[in-house]
């Protein structure tokens, strides 16, 4: 071998060494097991079905809790779940969005629809009466709270502000907060796309 | 004082914009698009550079009924919106109304507002001035807070 194609080799053995490096990536958070919250619940949909958890078996599930009046919060939630279907290429057939409504005296059917609508289609808007959303925001662990006075229109709702990372068995795994940035929430998701 | 509140009054009836002084400035203002019939946030950017502290107390909007200051709080995970009648801005200070914190509420909106709109914000502080804005409004991803 002469010197010149030895230094090539060599250059090129470098060059191939060099792109076998894995990129330089921020770590992302392994997924979680939060036996203590989450499961099953029956609720409505904004079409006025009943609507089963269950029935989302097999798809990875992203769920919030807001409602519709919520200025600030809950459409910078949506934007981000929809720019983290974009992130990873997804629809809401493999990748479900699940709204659940703290406010379902204002949030009628015609309200959420119009509401989720906007945010993307295939969002799914859920309402229940005021005890049965107690029932199921408890069973998550969250909280929320009506400032509301009497005669009162344009009250606004303390709540829980976690984005609830549901796998394929309905199982959570993961929480969000409101400072988790799309490409986080991507990249802690796609673990349960990539994974078995 | 009353020469403030006549230095204001000045601004407001020649609808000067960003007033007569020089010293307090509002910038980077917008309006998130808001979903169908749900209200709309504002955003900006306040900077006192005076030396006396400053209170915003006040908006107004044509395209609102009512235009109010919410402060958010987030305490142990549940994320708490109250309005306020008014907040202070140290001298030399910036106060950034932002998404999550403390911002401006636009509520009974007269009209839908759609990305590419312009709304007219009227921002009133104790010294009897104001300060007229536009604020574009833009569709708020994550990246817009």
């Amino acid at each position: 071998m002469s010197r010149t194609r030895g230094i090539l080799l060599g250059c090129l053995c470098l060059l191939l060494s060099c792109s076998a490096e894995p990129e330089p990536t921020a770590k992302t958070p392994p997924l979680e097991d939060y036996g203590g919250i989450g499961g099953d619940f029956s609720l409505t949909d904004q079409s006025g079905v009943p609507f089963e958890l269950q029935a989302l078996r097999g798809r990875p599930i992203l769920l919030f809790f807001g409602y519709t009046f919520c200025p600030d919060i809950c459409p910078v939630t949506l934007s981000k779940v929809s720019q983290v279907h974009e992130i990873l290429g997804t629809s809401q057939q493999n990748l479900a969005t699940v709204f659940i409504t703290v406010d379902p005296e204002r949030d009628t059917q015609d309200k959420l629809t119009e509401y989720l609508d906007y945010f993307g289609s295939g969002i799914i808007g859920l309402y229940g009466s005021r005890a049965e959303t107690d029932l199921v925001i408890g069973q998550y662990g969250g909280h929320y709270s009506l400032n509301k006075e009497e005669g009162m229109i344009d009250y606004s709702v303390d709540h829980s502000t976690s984005t609830y990372l549901l796998d394929q068995n309905g199982k959570v795994r993961f929480l969000f907060g409101h400072s988790d940035d799309p490409d986080r929430m991507a990249a802690v998701t796609g673990q349960l796309l990539d994974g078995p | 004082m009353a020469v403030r509140r006549l230095l204001g009054l000045a601004c407001l009836l020649t609808s000067l914009p960003l007033g007569c002084s020089t010293s307090v400035s509002v910038d980077d203002a917008w309006v998130r698009e808001p979903p169908p019939r749900s209200p709309a946030a504002a955003y900006a950017i306040i900077e006192n550079s005076t030396s006396s502290v400053i209170e915003l107390t006040g908006v107004q909007t044509d395209v609102a009924e009512r235009a109010e200051i919410h402060v958010m709080e987030h305490v142990e995970g549940i994320m708490k919106m109250r309005r306020i009648d008014s907040v202070t801005i140290a001298a030399g200070a910036s106060l950034a109304l932002q998404s999550g914190a403390t911002h401006l509420m636009l509520m009974g909106l007269r009209r839908p507002l759609r990305s590419g709109d312009a709304v007219e914000l009227r921002l009133q502080f104790a010294d009897g001035t104001e300060r007229l804005v536009q604020a574009p409004v833009r569709k708020g991803g994550y990246e817009s807070d």
